[in-house]
């Protein structure tokens, strides 16, 4: 029996650089990745990682801006890179971003509800000017707004959380089935941080609709998801629901950033030592394990060939030797 | 919490300081802390403006704290609370249309403010330093590492042999736990992580009383993140020197500091331990920031932000500034300023909950 999937990377790889005529400098950004989303309950599933780890063009594959150099990303049973006309435009209103940056997606010189407009009419969402109006001032409620406030200022005028929170709305409005969220409270204070991501909690609790929360804090991550993916230099290490990787993480590299998260306790400051984990070439090829150089518990074998995905929990997968007695995992069913 | 000081001695220790400034590498390495009964810095009713159009804008107003040798600090707040600012003009770095406006900066005794530029730049690595934010680029892309920190010896009055200064320079890197080699690299051939350690090679140089140290690994992944922080907690220990870490990451500062300060538009509106802060926070704004902050213990049913917005700084509301976003609100905060209150254990709370003087309903005043 197969499990209906949403969204699902197929074996996703993605290369940039290189060329005719130079072959030697290119980047691996995303290195055989699957994972799905299902399409039968609504989730909320993290992609996390440091800067350099592929995250963002994880999520622009997902969102079809790019094209994977290998392998398939498949919307509802439909190659998304082969798609066209209606298809691609359904496409396009049902996974809706929300990116980091609530500066730059506004033009400056419209007022700030000006986007949603343009969506509506896009789409061709409203009949009439009323009716438009409405949708906006029912988006806006939704994530917390008071419509009053906002409609009719300049995007100078509202400060960075109304401004994510209108983004939220936007994505709102065309009743997306997805939404991706690539570092969507990054930008913003603590405060306001645990506001927005309330919102878009409440659009997976209360409207049914999936969130990929792509970021580098693990906190936030593990506050508001199911599942998470854990990823290094392109290629996922670990993954399966949250409560698992974050409470017992079992790959190497996922118990270094377990461990490195400040935690807001008075009780235990961080310990001395062990601080030259300093990576300092970080350019190395290699065809073994990617995170071979820095781990603690290296084997030879790590740098010879690189792990494939081991099933440890129903829930969990990790690709490490250390855990190599256990099965091979069927990757395709672990996310969800 | 003020340490009391006559004006003599004050003077006494101006000059003392000028004279006992390091010449060679062996001065350097023999300077001490100075007098170890003052704090290594005492600010007292700071205030910097800045003029605008539409009015002044208070950034930071009124602001007061000591530190002693050896203590680490952190400010902490929304961004625009003036915690930035603060630490700018700590350095004595407030840009135009900037200015201070009022109050000292008692560094191991002599005040700050009045200095002029030139003797500002002496004091400036030799005494009080600063680790920034975006270290990467502080650095001379063409210049090699121990050139750039021989730079700021020999400007700071240090003539001495380059053996020598190279020796300096080495003992520096290892102390952030940097090879000897870094020193004759190029920036371009370091990590983030290695050129913020840098940074906090040079900061150290001069063996300062204070580091000023504004959000040094905001620019970093939490792995490099730990271990900066772990550099700059082991550097200070060395050198005995105080710090002062300008963050937001309530986390971080909870793992680094022994002391948080809360600032709120320009406003510290809540000095304690870390323990005080976290377990026991008294302001209304430090509980609803606390508050905030998502955690890996449990996972929340809600995660809450705190209600509104900051006030613009031009037009600070009457009474208490967190008046219109507290959920304590009385009367008498939206008429009479709030005071900075002592209520024991050097914690300082500035809210009418916790001033006796002042009758409100929800007093906690005991």
């Amino acid at each position: 029996m197969k499990l209906s999937n949403l969204l699902e990377l197929q074996n996703v790889t993605k290369v940039f650089g290189g060329g005719l005529f130079n072959r030697s400098n290119v980047t691996v950004a995303v290195d055989d990745v699957t994972f799905a989303i299902s399409a039968d309950r609504p989730t909320i599933t993290a992609v996390a990682g440091e800067s350099g780890s592929g995250k963002t063009t994880l999520a622009r594959l997902l969102l079809g801006v790019i094209k994977p150099t290998f392998g398939n990303v498949i919307y509802d049973g439909q190659d998304v890179s082969g798609m066209s006309g209606n298809d691609r435009r359904n496409f396009r209103r049902e996974v809706q971003p929300i990116f980091q940056d609530p500066f730059e997606v506004y033009n400056p010189f419209y007022k700030a509800d000006h986007l949603l407009h343009v969506a509506i009419e896009k789409f061709g969402l409203a009949s009439s000017r009323d009716e438009r109006v409405q949708l906006i001032r029912e988006a806006l409620e939704t994530v917390g707004l008071r419509p009053d406030e906002m409609l009719g200022r300049y995007p100078h005028q509202l400060s960075g959380g109304q401004r994510q929170r209108m983004m939220v709305a936007r994505a709102l409005l065309l009743k997306p089935r997805i939404i991706l969220a690539d570092e969507p409270v990054s930008m913003v204070d603590a405060s306001l941080r645990a506001t927005i991501l309330e919102s878009i909690r409440t659009l997976n609790r209360d409207l049914g609709i999936s969130v990929v929360y792509v970021t580098h804090d693990l906190t936030t991550a593990y506050q508001i998801c199911d599942d998470i993916l854990v990823m290094y230099k392109g290629s996922v290490v670990e993954q399966g629901s949250v409560e698992r990787v974050i409470r017992e993480p079992k790959h190497p590299y996922t118990r270094l950033l377990v461990e490195s998260i400040p935690q807001m306790r008075a009780d235990s400051g961080w310990e001395e030592g062990g601080d030259e984990v300093l990576s300092i070439d970080e350019s190395g090829e290699t065809t073994g394990c990617k995170f071979a150089d820095r781990c603690p518990q290296v084997m030879d074998r790590c740098h010879d060939e690189h792990p494939t995905a081991f099933q440890i929990n129903d829930d969990r997968v990790a690709s490490c030797y250390l855990y190599d007695e256990l099965p091979i995992a069927n990757r395709a069913s672990v996310a969800s | 919490m003020a340490v009391e000081t006559t004006t003599n001695a004050v003077a006494d220790r101006e000059q003392s300081t000028r004279s006992e400034m390091p010449t060679t590498i062996d001065d350097l390495r023999r300077s001490g802390m100075g007098d170890s009964s003052l704090p290594a810095i005492d600010v007292k009713d700071l205030k910097v403006y800045y003029d605008s159009e539409a009015g002044v804008v208070k950034a930071v107003d009124g602001v007061s704290f000591a530190l002693q040798q050896g203590e680490r600090l952190a400010l902490v707040g929304e961004s625009g609370c003036g915690k930035t600012t603060l630490g700018m003009a700590l350095m004595k770095l407030t840009k135009a249309p900037g200015y201070i406006d009022g109050g000292q900066i008692l560094l191991d005794g002599r005040d700050l403010v009045p200095l002029d530029d030139e003797e500002m730049r002496l004091a400036r690595l030799a005494e009080i330093a600063l680790v920034t934010q975006s270290a990467m680029n502080a650095l001379n892309p063409v210049m090699r590492i121990e050139d750039q920190i021989f730079d700021g010896l020999i400007d700071h009055g240090i003539k001495d042999t380059k053996e020598n200064l190279r020796s300096h320079v080495y003992d520096l890197l290892l102390r952030v736990g940097l090879r000897e080699n870094v020193g004759r690299m190029f920036p371009h051939e370091l990590s983030g992580g290695m050129k913020q350690r840098v940074a906090i090679a040079t900061g150290t140089s001069m063996n300062p009383k204070v580091i000023v140290a504004d959000e040094p690994t905001s620019a970093l992944d939490v792995v490099v993140q730990r271990q900066v922080m772990m550099t700059l907690s082991r550097v200070q220990r060395d050198t005995g020197a105080a710090v002062i870490l300008i963050g937001h990451d309530m986390g971080l500062v909870a793992q680094f500091a022994d002391r948080i300060g809360v600032m709120y538009a320009g406003k510290l509106v809540d000095i304690g331990t870390v323990q005080q802060i976290i377990e026991e926070p008294k302001h209304p704004y430090t509980k609803l920031l606390i508050n905030s902050v998502p955690d890996l213990e449990e996972k929340r049913e809600r995660l809450t932000g705190i209600p509104g917005i900051p006030p613009p700084l031009v037009d600070l509301p009457p009474g208490c500034v967190f008046a219109p976003r507290c959920p304590s609100v009385e009367v008498p905060c939206n008429e009479l300023e709030p005071k900075d209150t002592d209520i024991g254990d050097n914690r300082h709370v500035m809210c009418h909950l916790f001033d006796p003087d002042v009758a409100m309903a929800g007093s906690e005043v005991v």
